[in-house]
C-alpha cells in the first residue's frame, strides 16, 4: 500500500471506531449478500452474510474496507455462488449520478489522460487522443456542486414519476448519498419485490420518457375533445405538455436553431412566447404557433421529453443482483459518508456527508476549486497546503495530492 | 360461478378446471369408445392450433368442448416439441380472447381479477357503451405489455396515474390473452410421459402436420466463424469500439460476448478480441467468457439481450431498416446471413 492509501485507510479505522453504530445495514439483512471491497490490492470479497447489525459493524470496524455493499436481492442462501443463492426478490433501487446527466461544468473538472502518451485533456472523453491518435484513454472524474445539484433535481423529478405515477408511498423510499457524484433511490415496496429484470426495464425507460411517440398522443395538443385536464393530466402526457409549454415560452431563438430548427420556425416561435404563455394552460385548446411544421413538433416534443425525464442509470434497476453502497458507510473514492438523506431539497452533500475531524497538510498536484462546510478551497496547482482532513483525504483519494512524506 | 356454456369458452379457467376434476376422466376411460367425440375435438384443438394458430369458437356439446381442453393439453405435454407448446398456447389463447371481446366491462374485470390476481381500481372503471375502461395496476399492466411488441403498450405510451394504467376493454382482452398464454404453457410440463397406444394413430398425425408445418419455417444453421457483414449494426459498433481498444462499459462487454458465443465464435476467439480492450485481464476475461457460454457456474448459455433492453442501455446504434423488422440481434444476424447467403452455399472459408 503507498503512504497515502495507509494515511486514507487509518482515518477509516478511526471514524469507524467512533461512528460504527451509525452504518445502516438494509431492511431483512440476513438475506442479503455483502461485498467488500479492500484497500490492500483492491481485493473484493462478496458472497458474505451477516446475521445481526452486530456482526457487520464488527466486520467494518475490524477490516476497514475502501468500500462496503449489500445486494438489493434478498436470498434464502446469501452465501452461496449466485446460481445457488435462490433469488426471493430485490429491492427497485435507482442510482443517480452525474455521469449520466450532460453539465456544463465537466469540461471544467472532468479530466481525461491518454494512456499511450500520457497528453491530458478537459470534458467528455475524446474518442481518440488528439496527439498521439492512441484510443485508450482513462477518465478523472470530479465531484462538483453543480453537478450534484443537477443530480438531486434528477433525484426530485425520480421521486415524482415514483409518486405520481407509480403511486409508491414516499415512507417507502430511502435515499442515500452516494458519496461520491450522485444519490441512490431504494424503493422497498411489495409490489416492487418480485419484479424481474425485464419488467425492472419498463419502469426504467418510463422515467427516462423512452419510446415516447408523439403520435400516440394527438390529445397532447387540441385536447382531443376530452374535458380540459382530463387526459393530458397524468402521466407523461402531461409531462410532455408541460414541457412543451415551457420549451415555447423560455427558449431563445439562438438555442431553438441549436436544435436544428429553421431560423424562421425559431423566430416565430419566440414571436408568440407571450400569447403562448397566455394561452395555453387553462384553454381548451393547446395549439402551436402558425408555420410550426411536424417535423419541428417532433424536435419540441424530443427536448420535453428530455426536458422531463429522469436521468437513471439503466443498469443498477435491471440488475436483480446488484450490490450496491451500504448507508453510512464511507466511499474509499473520496472518503465521504454515503449518508442518509432526510430531505432532498435541503440537502448539502459538502457539509452534510463529511466524515472526518481535524486537519492534514498534502501536496497538491492539481485541483479545481471546491468546498468543505463553509470553507472554499482552492484551485491549486503543485501547492502544499494545510487542508481540513475531509478535504485532504478526497485528494488523496483521487490522485490528486499525496503526503508529504510520500 | 361460470356457466356450463362459459366453461366451455374458457375452458382455462378455474371454474372449468374444478369442474372437469369432479368428474374426475382418467387416461383409461379415454381409451373407450364412448369418449372418441372428446379425442377428436382434443386433435382438432391441436391440429387447429398448428394449422391455423388459433382454436375455432364453435362447438356442439359444452361438455366434449370443456373436457377435450385437457386432453388437448395432455396430448401436447405427451407430444414434447416446444414449438407445438407454444402454438397451441397463442391459439388457445387467442380463442379465449376472442370471446373476451364480446363479454361486458364487469366480465372481463372479473376475469382479470379472480382468475389472474389484478388490482383494478374500482374508481376508474368506466361503463360507458362507446369507450369502456379499466384502471389496471401498473405490475398486472406490465407483465403482459411487456410480451406485445407494438409501441402503443409501452408503459411510457400509456397514461398511468398512482400506480394505475387506463387501458380500454378491448385492450384488458388482449393482456388477459397474455395471461391465458402464460396458464397454458405453465400446465403443458416437459415431463416425459407414457404414449398409451390407443393414442399412437392420433399423436402420428399430429407429428406429421408438424413436420410439414415445419418445413416452412425452417432455420439455417449459423456458421462457425463470425460474418461481421452480417452483425446488425449495434454488435458492430461494439465489435469495432473493442476491436481498437476502446473503453466499453459492462453492459456492452456482455452484449458483444453473448452475442459472439451464440454467433458460433469459440472462446479462444473472442479472448483474442478482447486482448485489445484497454483494460484487458486474462484471467478475469477468460473467466467472464466462460461464464456466459455456460462452461462455468449456472452451465447456461447466455443469450445477448434483446434490442428493447439494448435500447434501454443506450447500445442500440444506428439502427437501419432491417432492425425495423426484429427485435433481436441474433434474429437480425441469421436474417441478413439468409439473405446475403443463400441457402446451400457455404457462408465462409474457415
Amino acid at each position: 500500500m503507498q503512504k497515502s492509501d495507509e494515511y486514507v485507510k487509518r482515518k477509516f479505522e478511526e471514524y469507524y471506531r467512533d461512528n460504527v453504530e451509525k452504518v445502516k445495514p438494509p431492511p431483512e439483512m440476513e438475506k442479503r449478500e455483502y461485498g467488500f471491497l479492500l484497500f490492500e490490492g483492491g481485493m473484493m470479497m462478496r458472497h458474505r452474510a451477516f446475521k445481526s447489525a452486530t456482526n457487520l459493524r464488527a466486520f467494518i470496524s475490524s477490516t476497514v474496507p475502501a468500500h462496503a455493499y449489500n445486494s438489493t436481492a434478498y436470498y434464502l442462501e446469501p452465501e452461496e455462488e449466485m446460481d445457488r443463492k435462490k433469488w426471493q426478490g430485490a429491492d427497485l433501487t435507482f442510482d443517480v449520478d452525474a455521469d449520466h446527466i450532460p453539465t456544463p461544468c465537466k469540461y471544467v473538472h472532468d479530466l481525461w489522460v491518454c494512456k499511450n502518451c500520457n497528453t491530458q485533456g478537459k470534458g467528455p472523453v475524446p474518442a481518440k487522443c488528439p496527439k498521439c491518435q492512441g484510443e485508450r484513454i482513462d477518465e478523472e472524474a470530479w465531484l462538483c456542486e453543480l453537478c450534484l445539484e443537477r443530480a438531486k433535481e434528477e433525484v426530485i423529478k425520480l421521486l415524482d414519476f415514483l409518486g405520481e405515477d407509480f403511486g409508491f408511498l414516499r415512507s417507502d423510499i430511502t435515499i442515500c448519498f452516494s458519496g461520491h457524484r450522485g444519490y441512490h433511490v431504494h424503493l422497498r415496496a411489495d409490489e416492487a419485490r418480485g419484479l424481474d429484470s425485464d419488467e425492472r426495464k419498463e419502469i426504467v425507460d418510463y422515467v427516462l420518457g423512452l419510446g415516447f411517440a408523439p403520435e400516440l398522443h394527438p390529445d397532447l395538443l387540441d385536447g382531443g375533445g376530452a374535458p380540459e385536464g382530463q387526459i393530458a393530466a397524468s402521466g407523461w402526457p402531461r409531462r410532455v405538455a408541460r414541457g412543451l409549454y415551457e420549451i415555447l415560452t423560455e427558449t431563445s431563438e439562438d438555442e431553438l436553431t441549436s436544435w436544428n430548427i429553421n431560423r424562421r420556425v425559431a423566430k416565430t416561435i419566440y414571436r408568440s412566447r407571450e400569447e403562448l404563455a397566455s394561452t395555453w394552460i387553462g384553454e381548451r385548446t393547446r395549439s402551436l404557433p402558425q408555420g410550426v411544421g411536424p417535423g419541428t413538433y417532433r424536435i419540441l416534443v424530443q427536448k420535453a421529453v428530455e426536458r422531463e425525464s429522469a436521468k437513471v442509470d439503466t443498469v443498477v434497476t435491471t440488475d436483480i443482483h446488484r450490490l450496491i453502497r451500504i448507508p453510512e458507510t464511507l466511499n474509499g473514492k473520496t472518503g465521504f459518508r454515503a449518508a442518509e438523506v432526510s430531505s432532498i431539497e435541503g440537502f448539502d452533500p459538502f457539509s452534510d456527508a463529511i466524515a472526518f475531524k481535524g486537519e492534514e497538510t498534502v501536496h497538491v498536484r492539481e485541483a479545481p476549486q471546491f468546498r468543505i462546510g463553509n470553507q472554499t478551497l482552492g484551485p491549486y496547482v503543485d501547492k502544499v497546503v494545510t487542508l481540513p482532513s475531509a478535504a485532504a483525504v478526497l485528494l488523496l483519494s483521487k490522485g490528486k495530492a499525496s503526503l508529504r512524506a510520500d | 360461478m361460470l356457466s356450463k356454456a362459459d366453461q366451455a369458452k374458457y375452458p382455462v379457467l378455474p371454474d372449468a378446471v374444478e369442474y372437469v376434476r369432479q368428474r374426475g376422466l382418467t387416461i383409461e376411460e379415454l381409451s373407450d369408445r364412448s369418449y372418441a367425440t372428446i379425442l377428436d375435438r382434443a386433435e382438432e384443438r391441436l391440429k387447429e392450433a398448428i394449422a391455423k394458430g388459433i382454436v375455432s369458437s364453435e362447438w356442439q356439446n359444452d361438455d366434449v368442448e370443456i373436457l377435450s381442453f385437457p386432453v388437448a393439453v395432455y396430448l401436447a405435454t405427451i407430444l414434447r416439441d416446444d414449438w407445438v407448446r407454444r402454438r397451441f398456447a397463442l391459439a388457445e389463447s387467442r380463442r379465449a380472447s376472442q370471446f373476451l371481446l364480446n363479454e361486458d366491462i364487469s366480465r372481463v374485470a372479473e376475469v382479470a381479477t379472480k382468475t389472474f390476481g389484478w388490482k383494478i381500481d374500482p374508481a376508474g372503471v368506466e361503463v360507458s357503451e362507446v369507450a369502456p375502461i379499466l384502471r389496471v395496476d401498473f405490475k398486472s399492466y406490465i407483465k403482459n405489455a411487456l410480451k406485445i411488441k407494438e409501441f402503443k403498450w409501452k408503459l411510457t405510451n400509456r397514461v398511468l396515474d398512482h400506480g394505475f394504467v387506463r387501458v380500454s376493454k378491448d385492450e384488458a382482452s388482449r393482456l388477459l390473452q397474455e395471461e391465458v398464454q402464460s396458464r397454458i404453457l405453465g400446465r403443458i410440463k416437459s415431463i416425459p410421459l407414457e404414449r398409451p397406444s390407443f393414442l399412437k394413430d392420433r399423436i402420428e398425425r399430429l407429428r406429421k402436420l408438424v413436420s410439414e408445418r415445419r418445413a416452412t419455417v425452417a432455420f439455417s444453421e449459423l456458421p462457425e466463424a463470425v460474418i461481421p457483414a452480417a452483425m446488425p449494426p449495434c454488435m458492430r459498433s461494439l465489435y469495432d469500439s473493442m476491436h481498437s481498444g476502446k473503453h466499453i462499459p459492462h453492459v456492452g462487454r456482455f452484449a458483444l460476448t453473448s452475442f459472439l458465443v451464440n454467433a458460433g465464435v469459440n472462446q479462444e476467439g473472442i479472448l483474442l478480441l478482447f486482448k485489445t480492450a484497454a483494460d484487458f485481464d486474462e484471467g478475469k476475461t477468460r473467466y467472464q467468457v466462460e461464464h456466459i457460454a455456460g462452461a462455468r457456474g449456472g452451465k447456461t448459455k447466455y443469450k445477448p439481450p434483446k434490442c428493447a433492453t439494448l435500447r434501454t442501455h443506450g447500445l442500440c446504434i444506428n439502427p437501419d431498416n432491417l432492425c425495423r423488422e426484429i427485435s433481436h440481434p441474433l434474429s437480425y444476424y441469421r436474417t441478413r446471413l439468409r439473405r446475403v447467403f443463400p441457402r446451400g452455399r457455404r457462408y465462409a472459408e474457415k
